[in-house]
């Protein structure tokens, strides 16, 4: 019974001089130090954090690594181990491929020119994100002095809607008889609607930028709250301008929120596929809309999972490189 | 612990915390696990595209259920068969033809009894022939709907005096087109444009050569359409001024009174027949889904669909039922002789489906 057991142990802890006294057997000493190791503690109380993310993401991930090296003909997916979909995916060829410059050596291209696209689409944003939420940051953090709990929910109002619902709504904005088109019409600024806004790179980058907003400002504005104001004046005291104190005090202090806001927009938007999907049109695809497509109408899900390694492994030498070099730079602020 | 001393215990309010938890356990236990009868045995689900879960297209069944069944859409062959395998469950699916062979070899599919299709030799004989209605000596697809693909254009604004599916390539009209998001469709005007012998099934060297015509096409497509009412929105807005279509477009655009008039091209129009699937993982009542089919074969859904979107009907009861004018109008008064003499969508090899939609892939990437 060990319910019964437990109970026992928990009253015998209660009464510990007793118990200690009476009985100094080995098991019960080696229930009472591990009972009072904190490290022992702390992995209990982490154990159901670490079962969701087993179960939720090292399992599927094993799951995606395993599929990446089988290999599907027609309906039937063979799981004997193969490089079959690697090797579609660096094939080399003698003549490149050439995208924005870069020339593409390999037999079937499609796979890195839409990584490359994807990372770079997705850099714009993260820096257009963060252009946008830092002066927001800073204005909740410093300017706002009462109400600043309203504040944030205000930034974070767009965010109660779903995702899907808030890159629609650029559709509607952007689009040929939208908001911004009827806006200057009506206006008289132009006679015929613009045809540029929408299904393009560009409308990706900024449905983007807003959709992935609020994941920026918080960070940020947490950083830049956690600043001692003293230092600022400091600052000013021994004879620094406005730029010069924003430079060599308030962003390096913030950097830390700035930095991880970056991980937080730059690594989901690049495997983004809804968004290239509804307003990206036929120049906006990027590598997650590839993948899709091996999963469903490509009917080769195996190669669908060797594209997605590839590109998280991409994505996670990025970052882990971008971390190396902030850390080289701010690496003296602990 | 009996159900006698269980009552006694509770009655007398001497029931431990540990036996009640029990009780409760297996009572919980006992309604999530047991089969549900009852559910299963009065529902459908149907499988099919947008638009025909309009109440008009199965009032008999509403007659004599009382309620309609569930629907779920798709937008596209591939991608309906890609749902069902990746497990979704329905009773009922609404493949074309072409596409049937392929699901069947997916699995997803299960023979149909035409003996309980009441309406069965009412169909033109032709469609019941067609390759995905009959798969070696069984019938996996009892034909509903059919009616045409083509470009429909802006009469005001697109010079059609051609009469040829290559507008879609002219670059007088780059970023004023949309196509259907389709590998099957794709391949099959650019097939007929660069020649190939077979469009639904080109060799290899017939791909090559049609893959330059897919970009040029891909090159002057503002976006690529899923569902008929984005090219409907487009070409009303003229931000779009001709589409790949269906000719269920043509009928709604005019009646909104866009100017807008359907091709009738010189390579030959191209026709898709459509039809009701009995699923192989279903949970429904299979009486609702025969009755269900029943109701889309009959002669007043198919009046229905004839005025409503202009496509043609299986049974040719039906066409006694609409005005021979309108027929006229819509271009579908000899059925027979249409399906004999335009092209109709015919199954693809699963090869050259799989390389075709790795090309259309690459060419949507840009390269």
């Amino acid at each position: 019974m060990l319910i019964g057991e437990e109970l026992t142990s928990i009253y015998v802890e209660g009464n510990a001089d007793r118990y200690v006294g009476e009985a100094r057997g080995s098991r019960s000493r080696w229930v009472s130090r591990f009972r009072n190791s904190e490290s022992v503690r702390g992995y209990l109380l982490l154990v159901p954090a670490l079962l969701v993310v087993g179960a939720l993401l090292l399992s599927p991930l094993a799951a995606l690594v395993a599929l990446s090296f089988a290999s599907q003909s027609y309906f039937d997916i063979d799981y004997t181990p193969t490089l079959t979909n690697y090797r579609t995916i660096f094939a080399p060829a003698a003549e490149p491929v050439y995208f924005l410059g870069i020339p593409f050596y390999l037999e079937s291209p499609i796979f890195m020119v839409l990584l490359v696209k994807s990372i770079l689409m997705s850099l714009v944003s993260t820096a257009a994100v963060i252009l946008l939420a830092y002066p927001m940051a800073y204005f909740l953090a410093f300017q706002v002095k009462r109400g600043k709990v309203i504040w944030i929910i205000l930034i974070t109002l767009p965010f109660w809607t779903s995702y899907l619902l808030r890159v629609f709504s650029w559709k509607i904005i952007l689009g040929f008889n939208g908001v911004v088109n009827s806006g200057l019409v009506d206006l008289g600024i132009i006679a015929q609607p613009l045809d540029f806004l929408l299904y393009n790179p560009t409308a990706v980058v900024i449905t983007l930028a807003h959709a992935w907003a609020a994941f920026a400002i918080l960070p940020i504005y947490v950083s830049l709250e956690k600043i001692d104001r003293s230092l600022f004046e400091a600052s000013v005291d021994l004879g620094d301008s406005w730029l010069k104190r924003f430079l060599r005090v308030t962003l390096p202090l913030s950097w830390p929120g700035v930095a991880a806001a970056a991980m937080l927009v730059f690594i989901p938007t690049v495997g983004d596929y809804v968004t290239p999907t509804l307003v990206g049109g036929r120049e906006g695809i990027m590598i997650g809309n590839i993948v899709q497509s091996q999963f469903g109408k490509a009917n080769n899900a195996p190669l669908g999972a060797a594209v997605s390694i590839v590109s998280m492994t991409v994505v996670a030498i990025g970052v882990l490189f971008f971390l190396w070099i902030s850390g080289r730079r701010h690496g003296t602020e602990r | 612990m009996s159900y006698k001393s269980f009552m006694r215990d509770l009655r007398a309010g001497t029931l431990t915390r540990r036996q009640m938890m029990a009780a409760l356990a297996s009572v919980g236990l006992v309604t999530t696990t047991f089969p549900k009868p009852g559910r299963a045995e009065d529902s459908c689900t149907v499988f099919t595209w947008a638009g025909y879960d309009d109440p008009m297209f199965f009032q008999p069944f509403l007659k004599k259920h009382g309620s309609a069944p569930n629907f779920a859409i798709f937008g596209e062959g591939e991608e309906g068969l890609q749902k069902l395998r990746a497990g979704f469950t329905a009773d009922v699916a609404h493949p074309c033809t072409s596409y049937v062979g392929r699901w069947n070899d997916a699995g997803v599919l299960r023979p149909i009894d035409v003996s309980k299709v009441e309406q069965w030799n009412d169909i033109f004989p032709r469609f019941r022939e067609i390759p995905g209605v009959v798969i070696g000596s069984d019938y996996f697809n009892v034909p509903f709907d059919w009616g045409n693909e083509s470009i429909l254009y802006r009469t005001d604004l697109v010079d059609a005096g051609a009469n040829s599916i290559g507008l879609l390539t002219d670059e007088k009209y780059e970023g004023k087109l949309a196509m259907y998001d389709s590998a099957e469709s794709m391949g099959a005007v650019s097939g007929v444009l660069s020649g190939a012998k077979d469009p639904f099934a080109m060799t290899d060297a017939e791909l090559d050569a049609a893959k330059p015509v897919m970009k040029q096409i891909n090159a002057n497509m503002r976006f690529y359409w899923t569902d008929a009412t984005q090219i409907t929105q487009a070409l009303a807005a003229g931000e779009i001024v001709g589409a790949w279509a269906w000719n269920a477009a043509v009928v709604d655009l005019k009646k909104q009174g866009v100017p807008v008039a359907y091709m009738r091209p010189k390579e030959g129009i191209f026709t898709w027949v459509c039809g009701m699937s009995l699923l192989e993982n279903h949970a429904g009542s299979e009486e609702l889904a025969y009755d269900y089919i029943n109701a889309m074969l009959d002669p007043g859904t198919g009046k229905t669909l004839i005025e409503q979107y202009g496509y043609g009907h299986s049974n040719k009861q039906s066409f006694a039922q609409v005005a021979p004018e309108r027929l006229e109008e819509l271009g579908i008064s000899d059925p027979d002789a249409l399906l004999q003499h335009s092209r109709v969508y015919w199954p693809t090899p699963p090869e050259t489906k799989e390389k075709l939609i790795k090309i259309f892939d690459e060419v949507k990437a840009g390269l």
